[in-house]
């Protein structure tokens, strides 16, 4: 390389060093690397779940026969909370939870009928 | 060095080291394919090849940007730099398979372009976290392929060395956008703290080589001998100088090589006509200088490329006075025969 190019190869990698982990810092700041709080699974389930920081996992692994499921989450008095979401076919679900909550209703809202109460 | 133009440039040397990276490639993306189904029955295919040939492509470009730098400070790493070309050819490949298959999958099925698509689906450009992050990949690859498609040395040619030399280093930017595209994109979704780090760890790893490499550069670019009256440079003595080989000096802010080779010396600019080698890092072989990293050759005496070649690099004027080699700091013209100076050993 000649003169110039050296400086500007040096030049280049110390913009990077300043500028390039600062915006990698400031983008996974927020971020929740906590390890799994809970997780449930058991063979006579139709689901495995996992419970990460504010992040609920639920793993479907035999599809409920209901025509609608929704999860709700579990308040800590027991009752239901909030609608998290709906499960489909089988698949990985994730849901951001709060950090009270105890556990997961999943629900057919149709017949109203609790097809599964999961405590964490 | 050949006097035709061909599509890939092959020997025995390249071949192994290509077979080698091919190799790698087929055993990383077998390993993925298999540990990602293993862990996760449910998973699709278009998600693992999107996967695996992304993370492909970093570790590739790790590696790459790795090869330069290790070369300048060691140079048992040459034979690397000798083969970076393919390396660089193949990762782009892995980071297009990479973006088709992405751009297939979240953007093809829409009602507008899907390269449209990769830049409008997210309109949110005033957020860091939530940054249309495709974007970025997408800049990237464009960089890459003007990278690949112009790595030929046809291209090396008629753009000069100089320009071929200052587009190549848009992989630094590539390698920029890469790395928020991962943190901005992947990261944001399928949080892991192990390969987080891993990426900080590869920058802290690039950032050290170029650094310690760049400051041994300015070390020796600061280096400067004592001048005689009439404005020569001292540079050392001739017995430092082994046959064959060279020394390399800092001659008013550029680099000459003094050979030695039966018994005479000869300073030429240490640059390669080609890629910028650094000649004085070469040895002479069939009485040429040869460049270390693409096998260019000149004639120490002149600084030209022996016929029908025609590459040229400056040459400079030496004499030694007690004992003590010096070297005229005003170069020749490039290719300007300079009579070797006998030192007698």
């Amino acid at each position: 390389m000649i003169a110039g190019q050296r400086r500007a190869h040096k030049y280049i990698w110390i913009g990077i060093l300043a500028v390039l982990p600062l915006l990698m810092l400031l983008a996974v700041k927020d971020l929740d690397f906590s390890t799994i709080r809970v997780s449930r699974t058991s063979t006579g389930l139709p689901v495995s779940v996992s419970l990460t920081g504010q992040s609920i996992s639920i793993q479907v692994n035999t599809p409920f026969k209901s025509t609608s499921s929704l999860v709700y989450e579990m308040q800590p008095n027991g009752s239901r909370g909030v609608v998290l979401g709906q499960l489909e076919g089988r698949g990985t679900y994730n849901f951001p939870v709060s950090e009270v909550a105890k556990g997961i209703y999943v629900v057919d809202p149709i017949k109203d009928v609790e097809l599964l109460k999961m405590e964490f | 060095m050949g006097l035709d133009y061909k599509w890939v440039l092959w020997n025995a040397h390249k071949k192994t080291y290509d077979r080698l990276i091919l190799l790698g490639m087929v055993t990383y993306l077998v390993l993925f394919f298999v540990l990602s189904f293993l862990t996760n029955p449910e998973i699709i295919a278009e998600t693992v090849i999107i996967r695996a040939f992304g993370s492909l492509a970093i570790i590739m470009l790790h590696i790459i940007l790795s090869i330069g730098p290790l070369s300048r400070l060691n140079p048992r790493f040459l034979p690397l730099l000798y083969n970076r070309r393919h390396l660089g050819v193949s990762m782009f490949l892995a980071a297009l398979v990479h973006g088709v298959f992405a751009i297939i999958q979240f953007h093809a099925l829409g009602n507008s372009n899907p390269i449209v698509s990769v830049f409008t689906s997210n309109m949110d450009y005033g957020s860091l976290v939530n940054f249309p992050f495709q974007v970025l990949g997408f800049l990237a690859l464009l960089i890459l392929f003007t990278m690949a498609s112009t790595s030929h040395d046809f291209f090396l040619y008629n753009l000069s060395p100089k320009i071929w030399k200052g587009l190549h280093m848009g992989v630094y930017l590539a390698y920029a956008l890469v790395i928020m595209h991962v943190f901005l994109g992947a990261f944001q979704q399928d949080t892991s703290l192990l390969t987080v780090l891993a990426l900080f760890l590869g920058l802290l790893t690039l950032v050290s080589l170029h650094l310690k490499a760049a400051f041994k550069e300015t070390k020796i670019d600061g280096m400067a001998g004592a001048k005689d009256t009439k404005g020569w440079l001292a540079v050392c003595h001739p017995r430092e100088i082994t046959e064959s080989y060279a020394k390399i000096f800092t001659v008013d802010g550029e680099r000459v090589a003094i050979f030695k080779h039966e018994g005479k010396l000869s300073a030429i600019h240490n640059v390669c006509k080609h890629q910028g080698g650094p000649l004085g890092e070469g040895k002479i072989v069939d009485g040429c200088v040869t460049c270390p990293w693409h096998g260019y050759q000149y004639l120490a005496h002149n600084g030209q490329s022996p016929p029908p070649f025609t590459e040229k690099v400056k040459t400079y004027a030496l004499k030694i006075e007690n004992d003590m080699v010096y070297i005229n700091p005003e170069a020749f013209p490039e290719g300007t025969a300079v009579t070797p100076i006998y030192c007698g050993s």
